[in-house]
Order: structure tokens, then C-alpha cells, then sequence
């Protein structure tokens, strides 16, 4: 790490450790290094581990002796700073199709002609910080500036699963029906989120994530292969 | 034992019912929450008395019983919330093992006082087990929310239990207690420590915004804290929002959230919250030396 270990000590079994506060990749890639080392280190006795952008907390079983556990985490900080991160990362690419109900409104919010935005929609390659919100719900870096979009003062008491959205400096997709107040842009055919597939999510935080339009027929044509289980998500190793 | 399926129809379903076990464990990091029983204490209770694993699958029902049909021989108990508890039209009383022969009928009244009611069956009901879990949670389990007609599977075995068992001595601490053991949060550092001190000072009530994610209570906490960079957040956590409410996130949380922790209860005061119900009074107590 490059930094002065930072930690809370939440209660007798939560113990969170943190990064600065800034959202950067660099903080994400040392932050799941220490969390793959840590979950090695302590398997069953762990109950979680999870993460915020500057936070990885740890949900211990039982109560924990918290010198002992700091002198481990030191080591393993220490180890962690002097080694580069080698995880196999993908880029995936997700099939959207922008015909979503509030492009209009994003567009007059950003002046921007409708092909423009959907065009700075795709260009960058987000990147997937941590799942949270709802099952499957990813948390992406990356959103062009021009498409900072304020969230519904009124959220949709419904928002279709697929949905690719905008809401404040994010962009997102809705992995399960659900009350939301972002702006809904387009919608992926591609099912995301399945407890019955192992596992039940293939990108992974670290991942980086690609927008890529697609026509109303490929949108069946793969809708077509999904229900056939004859469709993988396109992806490249990074 | 010879053991073979035996269904439970739900005949009333009450208000809210829910299968929950201890939760689901080790996938927050996909954004799954943990669920399982609000009230851990009653729900590992009942399993206790009917000498259940802790993990096995409960029913749990919010405010009002129901009414719900045996086809197979079994045994179970009611804990949690006090309830009139009639077996084909036999009373019994709460933390009470129970025989059951095929086809009898339970009522369960709505709770005298409290909120949840534990429905713990011999072995515990055999549901479908998602991610490690029986705990009902939408987008994971095919069940969400306790239906009329409703079938649920359990082990059944003959009665076997003839004499009356010892009454277990109530635990009132959970529904009369007003006072929850907390933490101090994650942000409670940057909170002035008058403010802190305020917030522990303070009395509040339960407002009608609650469900299995969380209780908002109806006082309005002013706040001077900023929005956080999205952090994890527990159940139990207590995050104070922009608007100056406090919301109690309960066992269903979403596993992250962008507003400041300012208190983190203790697991005995998340089923002590529990069993607390629109309306009710409560306090916070820090635990500040462990």
C-alpha cells in the first residue's frame, strides 16, 4: 500500500480499512489485492468482505483481537505495496439498444443531438468498481462529463430489468425490476444477474465494461440465443 | 425416525410473512444482501426449544398470525411476539412445543405486543435453499412474500413428545427494553461531539416507513454531515440522510449506501428493533469500551 494504513473499528466483529477518499483505479486494484490476501488468510472465520469505493470492510464471525488482526494486516500491506497486482482482468462488451423512454429529456438537459450522446455513451471503457444497491446493481467509473444528467425528482415506480441509465455523474444498468430515478436511455437484452448461472455475474469489480449499440433485430437475435443458452457475453482479456 | 414430506397451506396469510433462516453470507460482494431473521434471538430460540440446527428455516410473520394447515404430522413452536395460539381450537402458550397431527389447524392471532412471530417447525422447513440460504429475498428466491395457498414443505415425523415441556421464561428485555446498544459509526468522528451527544440524549419514535430494510424514525436529526463516497453498509447501521432522518437499515439492506454511519447497533439491538413497531419509543445507549 502506498499509503498510512487507515482503519475503523466498527464493532467487536466490523472492521473497515480505507484508502483516500477519492475514487481512482489505482485504489481499487490495491484494495482487491489486499482482499484476495485477506480472504486467504482468513477464509471461514471471514463472513464478508466487501467494498466501497475507498472502504474494504471485513464482517468477521465472531469477535475479532483486534492487535492481532492490525499486525496481520501490516504484513500483508507491507507485502501488498512491493508487489504489482496480477489479476487476469476482462473488458466486456454489453449489447445496448438506445431507444430508452428519457433520451429526449437527457438530451435537452445536455444540448447534445440525441446520436451525440449515445456516440459519449460508448466511447469510454467504464470501469467496475464494486456491485451494490441491488443484486447485480455495478457501480461504474468512467461517465463522459457532458452526459452528467441530476437524477428524477419523482423516481419511476418502475424501471424494466436491462435498462442502461444515467443519474447524477453515473451510468448503470438495472439488473432486476425496480423503482428508480434515473434517466433510462436504452436497455440490454443480455440477462446479467442469474443466481442459477455460476457465477451468477461474469464481470467482475476491476472489470472494465463497453457500451455497444446494437439495432432492434440483433436486440432479438440475441434475445433468441439467451433463451437457446447459446449467447456469452463478448469479452477481451485486458 | 421415519420421515416423509409434509406440507404447510397457508389458509390466512396474515400481513407479511417471510421464510428466513440465519441469512445468506459471503455474496454482499455482488450486491446480494444478507437478509434472514429480524429478530435472531426469537427465531434461534425457536429452533432451540424444537433441538433444530440454528440455521434451520423459520416462518417468520409480521404483525398479524394467519391461519395455517398441517397435512402431515410435525412438531412446532411460536416464539417472538406474544400471540393467542390455537391448535384446533386447543390453546398453548408461546415458547411451547407443540405436537401436531395431520390436517390440524394453527391460528395465530395478531401480536399483543411486539412485531414479528417466529414459526419454528421439526427440522425446519425444507424451502428452496438459494446461495446457502432459505431466506426469502426478491431477485434471488422464487418466493418473496408469504401467499394464501401457499404450500411449504417440512420433514414430517411422527409426535413425539408426551411430556409437557418446561415454559421458558419470556425474555420481555425485547419488547420492553426501549434502549439499543450502539456503536459509534464509521462517520460519527466527523460528527461535533455536542451533536453526539444530542443524538444519544434523544428520544425517538418509529415512523410508519419500514419494512425488512430498514425503520426510518420520525424525528428530524439535524445534519451538517456531507453525502460519503459509497461505503458498505450493515444491517444495523444507522445512516443519517441529507433531509436529517435517521434510517435504521434492518436485515434486507442493500450492502452499500452514500450517507454517513453515524451509529452501528449491537446484533442483540437489531432484534431488539425488531420487535418495535410504528409508533414505539427508542433510545441509544453507546457501548463505548470493548
Amino acid at each position: 500500500m502506498s499509503h498510512q494504513f487507515k482503519y475503523k473499528h466498527i464493532s467487536p466483529t466490523i472492521l473497515e480499512l480505507y484508502w483516500p477518499a477519492s475514487i481512482e483505479e489505482s485504489t481499487l486494484m490495491e484494495m482487491m489485492s489486499m482482499k484476495t490476501q485477506i480472504q486467504h488468510i482468513w477464509q471461514e472465520a471471514l463472513l464478508e468482505t466487501t467494498m466501497g469505493y475507498h472502504c474494504l470492510s471485513l464482517r468477521f464471525a465472531s469477535p475479532i483481537a483486534l492487535d492481532e488482526v492490525l499486525n496481520k494486516l501490516e504484513r500483508i500491506a507491507e507485502k501488498n505495496g512491493s508487489s504489482s497486482s496480477n489479476f487476469s482482468r476482462k473488458q466486456w462488451t454489453i449489447p445496448v439498444q438506445y431507444t430508452g423512454k428519457d433520451l429526449e429529456r437527457v438530451a435537452k438537459h445536455t444540448g447534445l443531438a440525441q446520436d451525440e450522446l449515445i456516440a459519449l455513451h460508448q466511447a469510454p471503457s467504464y470501469l467496475l468498481y464494486f456491485y451494490g444497491f441491488m443484486p447485480g446493481f455495478m457501480y461504474l467509473g468512467g461517465l463522459d462529463q457532458q452526459l452528467f444528467v441530476p437524477r428524477k425528482e419523482q423516481p419511476d415506480p418502475m424501471i424494466e430489468k436491462g435498462s442502461v441509465a444515467i443519474g447524477g455523474k453515473q451510468t448503470g444498468i438495472y439488473p432486476m425490476n425496480s423503482p428508480g430515478g434515473w434517466n433510462v436511455i436504452g436497455k440490454t437484452p443480455v440477462q446479467l444477474f442469474d443466481v442459477n448461472m455460476d457465477p451468477p455475474l461474469k464481470p467482475q469489480p476491476g472489470d472494465k465494461i463497453k457500451f455497444e449499440a446494437i439495432s432492434a433485430e440483433n436486440y432479438q437475435d440475441i434475445i433468441s440465443q439467451m433463451e437457446e443458452k447459446n449467447y456469452q457475453l463478448p469479452y477481451e482479456k485486458i | 425416525m421415519k420421515r416423509s414430506e409434509g406440507t404447510l397451506e397457508v389458509i390466512k396469510s396474515g400481513f407479511y410473512g417471510s421464510i428466513q433462516d440465519l441469512g445468506r453470507f459471503g455474496y454482499a460482494h455482488w450486491g446480494i444482501p444478507a437478509a434472514g431473521a429480524m429478530d435472531e434471538q426469537s427465531y434461534l430460540l425457536a429452533n432451540h426449544l424444537l433441538q433444530n440446527a440454528p440455521n434451520d428455516a423459520c416462518l417468520e410473520l409480521t404483525l398479524i398470525g394467519g391461519e395455517f394447515q398441517f397435512h402431515h404430522p410435525t412438531t412446532i413452536v411460536i416464539t417472538g411476539a406474544p400471540v393467542n395460539i390455537q391448535v384446533n381450537g386447543q390453546t398453548y402458550p408461546i415458547n411451547h412445543v407443540i405436537d401436531i397431527k395431520a390436517g390440524e389447524l394453527l391460528r395465530l392471532s395478531p401480536v399483543k405486543k411486539g412485531c414479528r412471530i417466529y414459526l419454528g417447525i421439526y427440522g425446519g422447513f425444507q424451502t428452496e435453499e438459494v446461495l446457502g440460504s432459505k431466506s426469502w429475498y426478491a431477485g434471488i428466491t422464487q418466493n418473496t412474500k408469504l401467499e394464501k395457498g401457499m404450500s411449504l414443505p417440512y420433514q414430517s415425523v411422527p409426535q413425539k413428545r408426551t411430556a409437557p415441556h418446561a415454559k421458558v421464561a419470556m425474555d420481555d428485555a425485547l419488547f420492553e427494553d426501549e434502549v439499543l446498544e450502539v456503536y459509534r459509526g464509521a462517520e460519527a468522528a466527523e460528527m461535533d461531539e455536542q451533536r453526539f451527544e444530542q443524538l444519544l440524549a434523544g428520544e425517538f419514535y418509529l415512523s410508519a416507513k419500514q419494512n425488512r430494510m430498514g425503520i426510518q424514525l420520525e424525528e428530524k436529526f439535524e445534519n451538517s454531515l456531507s453525502e460519503i463516497l459509497t461505503a458498505p453498509v450493515y444491517p444495523g447501521t444507522v445512516q443519517l440522510t441529507p433531509g436529517g432522518k435517521l434510517m435504521i437499515l434492518m436485515k434486507d439492506a442493500q450492502v452499500t449506501g452514500g450517507y454517513p454511519r453515524i451509529l452501528q447497533l449491537s446484533p442483540q439491538a437489531i432484534s431488539c428493533l425488531s420487535q418495535k413497531k410504528q409508533g414505539d419509543k427508542v433510545r441509544f445507549t453507546l457501548i463505548d469500551e470493548w
